[in-house]
């Protein structure tokens, strides 16, 4: 076991120069297009940032009380279509942000992780309410999550409980000038740090890796038990 | 195990006058025990085997009729694992609690406290079953579907018992010591 | 009360704003080549027959041009005017940040599509998923080829689209998009897509009969299926209108059975209208009928796996065949671009412009500026314009209006009303029009 896991790293980090996390060394190619975007970068950059702060569309994602706020800011008195955002997409695909309103329990983070792999780049999410920020008073629970960055990147962060519809409009425009001071090279060069989501198993609410290291330990406990051959010290660390 | 246990007749100097719920159970031959008020609500202890026979009359009978279930609950007691069954009329507009209490002494190590199903007969007591077992762990033999409700299907423990260790891991790991 | 009057005239001047913005785009691009560059070549090189064969060809191509130019600006438009008037009926205030006052907004969301992640899901069928979109925009651009003569009186420079079948052919292509909407949702490997799909195939078939009922109870009272010569029939006055019996009431005078006829005429024609409209929300899937894609049953339906620029060019031609129906009910229902006063005033002073244009010192001679003015503004086409463009749009914001106040329908529901109500009322307009013509 020990050799394997030592061999996979040394493999393909010589030749590229963007830093790609370990899981997914096998996933990512680079090819020539992230040159010319580079190259392309300072003359599009404008264009694109313009037209993507401005037309920010959610995706219906609520979960709990925050999504009732979620509802009003889209109604007359507040009214998110001023800032052309109140085109809630139903499907992930056509969505630029995640307004994660409310709780987020183990059982609902294999989906959140998945509705977030599922929006085409660029994405960004906003964790609305105590609740995505830490975990809020559902804080000491078995079962909720103690904030959506731990599943997936956090763009904004909007505290309350629930926060008032002006704070969501708040956080919006807070939004908009980060995506004004982006780049397009530099987002592409982040998108692998963006898509390092933690996987939860769907059967069991636990982190994909827990489970993994697990059955890598089991397995090892096994071999050591059938062969005889004592453990080895990197395996038990794991 | 609710088998073999009887409600306990030792303590007959604290023993309580059966309600009228109690008497009518009495009359149809269902051995029942009162136990102190809840909120001023008539409460019965009785035994895993008559709980089948008991709810039927009581939902059945027409001057009765407590033949809605409000609820089915979980308590883990230091001494018994409870089931706890809250009953309303209607018609009458009055209200009984039920519990059938298993003894952990009598529950072996790994195993589950056993306690008989409503829901082959009242429908109403399926989702909460599920929840209850989910949650507290109590078995409930005969339910058609007996499966975790609320956590995911693996989930390993059940959250409400006093035993319950929580789970530490990267979603949840700033209380290393529960507050519980 | 007077925030609302200022909310109205906002998003009048919007309107007004970009009608003017696009029709005037179009205007020049049709000028420019079915009549300047022309004329340009034909100076250049007077008397070789290629010079001659190559202006030909420029002005071949002008209502393709027209239509290139007009529906990607028309589709931004309105997109950007439902979501001013859905605010407005909502008594919100709609996109006004982008842009003077969010006039820039839709162009805002083009550009953002097109910078966006374009994903082809693990399992699709990567060929049809592609070409679905462009199947689904195809027919819109190909429909309304024919529809430009009517529009536009039958102009020269238009008037070679037409053809004697005309809303034969039209109503034939506008009901294609089907198949790229099946298309999309079966190659996107996603149950939701299928269904949504389904759903569509299925209340495209069954609203095409009503609908094309109603259009064929038209061209048997005009006795014709092209659009030039329906269009040109309704001319005069608005109860000249097939919407009104196409003059029907003129025989009332006409003796008590005279009469009657020609009021159940007239309350056929409305019925029939009515029939169009409802056919045609249904079949480009607006909201009372927009169960592919239901959004609190199925994901998004048909398009839920489709992201990026095919996304777009799907939201693209949903407008434009909005667009495409109205354009038909305009030309069919209300005179086309006839003006609905047909008063001597406004011919008259349409012809006196002509005849000032044509007065203008030197607009004899080719490419003299008095030339490119006379050339440029032609003073019976534009009225044909300004009134089909306001019939049209009116026609569309009563769409958007019905979106606004309806919810949407159960699929039984929606089945039980196309089979057991519209059609046996189509079928019966249409015989029952047929008799009361015989009457009049």
């Amino acid at each position: 076991m020990s050799e394997t896991d030592a061999k996979i790293p040394s493999g393909a980090s010589e030749s590229v120069p963007v830093s790609i996390p370990e899981e997914l060394k096998d996933t990512v190619t680079l090819t020539t297009l992230d040159k010319a975007i580079e190259l392309l970068s300072s003359a599009v950059d404008p264009v694109a940032n313009w037209a993507r702060s401005n037309s920010v569309w959610p995706l219906t994602f609520g979960t709990s009380c925050c999504a009732i706020e979620m509802m009003c800011v889209g109604m007359s008195a507040f009214d998110i279509s001023r800032f052309g955002s109140e085109v809630f997409r139903a499907t992930p695909r056509q969505a630029d942000l995640i307004i994660t309103a409310g709780t987020i329990t183990r059982k609902m983070a294999p989906a959140l992780v998945t509705l977030y792999e599922q929006l085409p780049e660029p994405k960004y999410v906003i964790a609305m309410g105590a609740c995505t920020v830490t975990g809020g008073m559902f804080n000491d629970s078995y079962s909720v999550v103690q904030g959506v960055d731990r599943l997936i990147p956090v763009d904004v962060y909007l505290p309350g409980c629930p926060p008032r519809p002006e704070g969501i409009l708040d956080a919006l425009l807070k939004l908009q000038q980060k995506i004004r001071t982006e780049s397009l090279a530099e987002r592409r060069k982040r998108a692998y740090r963006q898509r390092a989501v933690r996987y939860v198993d769907y059967d069991t609410g636990r982190p994909v890796e827990d489970l993994v290291a697990e059955a890598r330990m089991e397995t090892a406990e096994a071999l050591a038990e059938a062969t005889g051959y004592a453990l080895d010290h990197q395996v038990r660390k794991v | 195990m609710s088998e073999g246990h009887e409600p306990e007749k030792a303590e007959a100097k604290d023993e309580l006058k059966a309600g009228p719920f109690g008497q009518f159970l009495e009359e149809h031959g269902i051995p029942s025990r009162r136990l102190p008020d809840s909120c001023g609500v008539e409460t019965i202890e009785l035994d895993g085997k008559h709980l089948e026979a008991a709810m039927k009359r009581l939902r059945n009978s027409h001057e009765i009729a407590l033949n809605f279930l409000v609820s089915v609950a979980g308590v883990d007691s230091p001494e018994t694992y409870d089931s706890v069954y809250h009953l309303w009329s209607y018609s009458n507009l009055n209200e009984l609690v039920v519990k059938v209490r298993v003894p952990k002494a009598s529950v072996p190590e790994d195993r589950l406290p056993l306690v008989p199903s409503l829901a082959p007969f009242w429908p109403a007591a399926n989702w909460h079953e599920r929840e209850t077992y989910d949650l507290v762990g109590i078995r409930y033999v005969g339910h058609p579907y007996l499966r975790r409700i609320l956590n995911p299907w693996d989930w390993e423990g059940h959250p409400l018992r006093r035993d319950y260790k929580q789970l530490v891991d990267a979603l949840n790991d700033k209380n290393q010591f529960s507050m519980r | 009360m007077n925030s609302a009057v200022f909310e109205v005239s906002k998003f009048a001047r919007l309107a007004v704003t970009w009608v003017c913005i696009i029709f005037g785009a179009v205007w020049l691009a049709c000028w420019l080549v079915g009549v300047f560059i022309p004329a340009l070549i034909t100076q250049a090189a007077a008397s070789s027959t290629a010079g001659q064969y190559w202006a030909e060809i420029c002005r071949a191509l002008v209502p393709l041009v027209a239509v290139a130019v007009f529906i990607p600006i028309n589709a931004m438009f309105m997109v950007l005017a439902e979501r001013r008037a859905l605010a407005l009926f909502t008594v919100r205030k709609g996109p006004n940040r982008v842009g003077p006052d969010g006039l820039l907004q839709t162009a805002a969301d083009a550009v953002k599509l097109l910078f966006k992640e374009d994903i082809t899901p693990r399992g699709a069928d990567a060929l049809m998923f592609t070409l679905a979109p462009i199947i689904f925009f195809a027919p819109s651009i190909i429909a309304v080829i024919p529809l430009l003569a009517a529009v536009s009186g039958n102009h020269p420079l238009f008037g070679i689209a037409n053809i004697p079948t005309g809303i034969f052919y039209v109503l034939a292509v506008s009901s294609i998009p089907v198949v790229g909407i099946v298309m999309g949702s079966w190659a996107s490997n996603n149950k939701y897509s299928l269904v949504g799909g389904l759903r569509s195939a299925a209340q495209a078939i069954s609203y095409e009969i009503p609908l094309v009922l109603a259009i064929v109870t038209v061209c048997l009272m005009a006795g014709t299926l092209d659009v030039v010569q329906i269009a040109d029939m309704q001319k005069g006055p608005f109860w000249n209108w097939f919407l009104f019996g196409n003059g029907a009431l003129a025989h009332v005078k006409d003796g008590p059975v005279a009469a009657v006829a020609a009021i159940l005429l007239l309350l056929c024609c409305l019925l029939l209208f009515l029939i169009y409209i409802t056919g045609a929300c249904a079949e480009v899937n607006r909201i009372p009928f927009d169960l592919p894609e239901a959004e609190s049953e199925l994901v998004s339906g048909y398009n839920t796996e489709y992201s990026g620029i095919k996304f777009a060019i799907f939201f693209l031609a949903e407008f434009t065949n909005l667009f495409v129906v109205c354009t038909i009910a305009a030309v069919m229902f209300l005179g086309g671009g006839h003006s609905p006063f047909g008063s001597h005033v406004e011919t008259g002073f349409i012809n006196w412009l002509g005849a000032q244009l044509q007065s203008l010192p030197g607009s004899a001679q080719v490419l003299s500026p008095a030339w490119l003015v006379n050339s440029l503004v032609d003073p019976s086409t534009l009225s044909q314009a300004i009134w089909i463009i306001l019939k049209v749009y009116t026609l569309v914001v009563f769409a958007i209006l019905v979106r606004a106040t309806l919810p949407r329908f159960r699929i039984d529901q929606l089945m039980d009303f196309g089979w057991k109500r519209l059609i046996p009322l189509a079928l019966i307009l249409l015989v029952a029009v047929t008799f009361l013509r015989e009457l009049l």
